[in-house]
């Protein structure tokens, strides 16, 4: 049997496409991981992966393989993201740098395939594109339609008026 | 309001400029059109907006001074965060869980933007009068007031407020204000007179006690005896952390006090000079002395050894003690084996005193510390003023700590603190044989030594020292042997040496003849500019194993000199050589010092800034 390291195992997309992929850099999933460990065989069977395109399935494998030598997430959660702000280390800089709907999927593919890492980077890459924008600039930027009344709108700007610059 | 934001826009462009991560240079390119954020489940977006503001997931009890996180700008995460809440419906959903949790009101921008703010606060003089800059967190408080008040909803989230230290004691109306419409509050902070009976603030602590129920944290400092008392009428049943300082009450009335409060699990006691043992003991009248996860006693003189070992009696007592603090108590360091042993989910320990007589004597006779679990070592021990001579007696405690370790007694730890300099030399010279089997009698000894192989330490240490002088602690990694390894000589079996230096932090050749072998005849020290020279040991003699019997009396019965592992030098990446200058010269030691080298002191050592260093 093959060391874990090397094992190979099959992945299909939710448009059917079939994806060869390392088992060490698959398992940066925990559904993948757990899916594994749950069939119990390895490399046979191919996973189904229900809710990601071939596109962006082998966009996440991609952060996965470069990221696959990272040590396990950290149970500590919550010191972790207070501690790390808002910065993305530069290749997962790059590897962000796709258009909004690519970014949207691969956030919503971490969720689905459990790589929270991965979602963590996607989350402060749209963190960072609303920094220091106003609501309108927001709005423009991921083409939001702005469904407040006008009073509500002015309900809101008094309400958060003690967040304000002064 | 256009010119504000035409600062606003200038600055961030500024900022923007020497960040990488600067949201306007991301060359994400926007399709016109679809919004595809409106795929995003609620609770992605939610954890969107809590990596536009960090600091809002602060869950510290701690005022807000010493709870900064993170690099960022706090204010201008605020305002950015308050501004995606204003997108659209689903938007501020999301944006207003995470802006009205965890509230912080900082005094200014950390960031260039706060000049540019001052400045156009000073021109305000035409139409108003000018805001003073210490105006503008009471403004912003004032304003959080009337929006929490205004929307139940808002405020039923919020569970934390901090506030600036000068916010705090100046607008104690508006806190009282503010605070009476959360219900959900576990921490806010307030300011000094609130915890030592101030009259001015006791309206409101009043308002605190009448509306905030769930509040998890209270401090109670001389003469504040009376709110202490109406703990018992149990407003806060949720209290978790109690700081007691220097009040006055009955034994009786704190223990009722304490025994009132179900969740306690923190306790801090600093300046009772009237608490005694008799606290922990047992009484049909009274409740016991509650289970505490972390317990601190400082400057508490009459609590003893005794005492502790009483509190550690009960099964539920040691079984929920994780953390214990000792500092200024009437507990000897050499009275910890009576209790220590008995803490048996005890991880961290500190003991911080002053020591003014020397153990040489007793030295051999006493039991060892044990513990097998405890993790992080605070040893604390200086000498006391009044203490003349040679031998100083804070040195004889640290070779008592060594024996200690050499006898197996703490096979857990994996850091220990240690205020004397040379505390690494000492852990090189030898295990002395039989420590504490003289007398034969102790059957924990037993227990804890049959676990592990005799003789030696046995695991990882990571030892941070500091002399009385020096600010900083000095970081010195131990490894212990592999076990594996049959290279060394007999006379070595056991023999704590750091196998790292030589191997990894030279290169392999160091490691080829073994420590037994040529490279044994060098000693490595600090060359003073990152590097390490090897000083051949004709010219330069460093302790070795020899040099310790004869000045001690825990020298081992083997050889000594041909020791394989007798002077491992603890040359390593990062880590620092034993030779530690800053307290050789003002220590008569038993210890012979380190030999000196020019250039070699101090530059050696790897400095590990405190946390203090890097507070702002």
């Amino acid at each position: 049997m093959a060391s874990t390291d090397e094992q190979k195992i099959i992945l299909v997309s939710s448009d059917g496409v079939n994806i060869q992929t390392d088992r060490i850099i698959a398992e940066r999933s925990m559904l993948i991981k757990n899916m594994i460990e749950d069939l119990g065989t390895p490399g046979e069977e191919p996973i189904p992966i229900m809710n990601v395109s071939e596109a962006v399935l082998r966009k996440v494998l991609e952060w996965c393989d470069h990221h696959k030598k990272d040590p396990p997430p950290e149970k500590d959660e919550d010191a972790d993201t207070r501690k790390k702000t808002t910065d993305i280390e530069e290749w997962d800089q790059k590897f962000m740098q796709v258009d909004q709907e690519m970014l949207f999927e691969i956030i919503l593919a971490a969720n689905y395939m459990d790589i929270k890492a991965l979602l963590d980077v996607g989350c402060k890459t749209v963190a960072n594109m609303i920094k220091g924008k106003s609501p309108e600039e927001i709005r423009k930027t991921f083409n939001i339609q702005n469904d407040f009344t006008p009073e509500e709108e002015e309900q809101i700007r008094r309400e958060n008026e003690w967040a304000e610059d002064r | 309001m256009g010119f504000f934001k035409h600062l606003r826009a200038k600055s961030h462009n500024k900022g923007n400029d020497s960040s990488n991560n600067s949201p306007r240079r991301s060359p994400i390119v926007i399709r016109p059109g679809r919004d595809f954020a409106a795929k995003l489940p609620n609770d992605i977006l939610t954890k969107i907006m809590v990596h536009v503001a960090p600091h809002t997931q602060d869950q510290t009890f701690e005022p807000s001074e010493r709870s900064t996180a993170g690099e960022g700008c706090m204010l201008c995460d605020l305002r950015d965060l308050a501004q995606a809440g204003q997108v659209c419906r689903r938007w501020f959903n999301a944006a207003a869980t995470v802006l009205y949790s965890s509230v912080r009101i900082d005094a200014v921008h950390y960031c260039e933007l706060e000049e540019m703010l001052a400045e156009r606060r000073q021109k305000k003089t035409f139409l108003k009068a000018p805001i003073e800059s210490g105006d503008v967190p009471t403004i912003r408080l004032a304003l959080f007031s009337r929006t929490v008040r205004e929307n139940p909803n808002l405020a039923h989230g919020v569970t934390m407020l901090k506030l600036p230290y000068m916010t705090r004691e100046t607008a104690k109306a508006d806190l009282a204000r503010t605070i009476s419409v959360l219900p959900n509050l576990r921490y806010v902070d307030l300011p000094d007179g609130c915890f030592n009976g101030d009259p001015a603030c006791m309206p409101l602590v009043h308002e605190l006690q009448a509306r905030c129920s769930d509040i998890r944290k209270m401090s109670y400092r001389q003469g504040s005896e009376g709110s202490f008392e109406q703990l018992a009428r149990r407003n806060w049943q949720s209290l978790e952390i109690i700081e007691i300082s220097g009040i006055h009450v009955e034994p009786s009335t704190l223990r009722i006090v304490l025994g009132s409060l179900p969740n306690l699990r923190e306790l801090t006691m600093i300046d009772l000079s009237w608490l005694d043992d008799t606290i922990f003991y047992q009484s049909p009248m009274l409740p016991d002395f509650p289970a505490l996860h972390t317990f601190a006693l400082e400057n508490t003189p009459r609590i003893t050894a005794e005492g502790m070992g009483v509190y550690f009696e009960k099964p539920v007592n040691r079984n929920t003690l994780n953390d214990l603090s000792l500092n200024g108590t009437g507990i000897d360091p050499i009275d910890l084996h009576q209790f220590l042993f008995d803490a048996s989910a005890l991880h961290s320990l500190s003991i911080v005193e002053t020591v003014s007589k020397s153990l040489a004597l007793s030295l051999n006779d006493l039991p060892p510390l044990e513990s097998i679990s405890l993790r992080v070592l605070h040893f604390e021990l200086t000498d006391s003023e009044d203490a003349h001579g040679l031998q100083k007696p804070a040195a004889s405690y640290y070779a008592y700590l060594a024996q200690s370790l050499h006898a197996n007694g703490l096979p857990a730890l994996s850091q220990l603190y240690v205020r004397d300099p040379d505390f690494a030399e000492i852990m090189l010279l030898p295990a002395p044989p039989t420590p504490f089997m003289d007398g034969g009698g102790n059957q924990r000894q037993s227990v804890v030594g049959a676990m592990n192989p005799p003789r030696g330490l046995h695991q990882p240490l990571e030892v941070f020292s500091k002399g009385l002088d020096e600010l900083e602690w000095a970081f010195t990694a131990y490894q212990p042997p592999a076990p594996s390894q049959g290279r060394h000589g007999s006379g070595s079996s056991g023999r704590p040496q750091s196998s790292y230096g030589a191997a990894r932090g030279l290169g392999p050749q160091w490691a080829q003849g073994g420590f037994g072998g040529d490279a044994r005849m060098s000693v490595i020290v600090g060359n003073g500019y990152g590097g390490f020279l090897a000083v051949p040991q004709e010219e330069v003699s460093r302790p070795r194993s020899s040099a310790g019997q004869e000045s001690r009396s825990w020298g081992s019965g083997s050889s000594p000199g041909n020791g394989g592992g007798a002077l491992a030098a603890l040359a390593a990446m990062g880590t620092s050589v034993g030779s530690s200058a800053g307290g050789v010269g003002s220590r008569g030691s038993w210890l012979k010092p380190p030999p000196k080298l020019p250039g070699a002191e101090s530059h050696g050592h790897k400095r590990n800034g405190s946390r203090q260093d890097l507070w702002r």
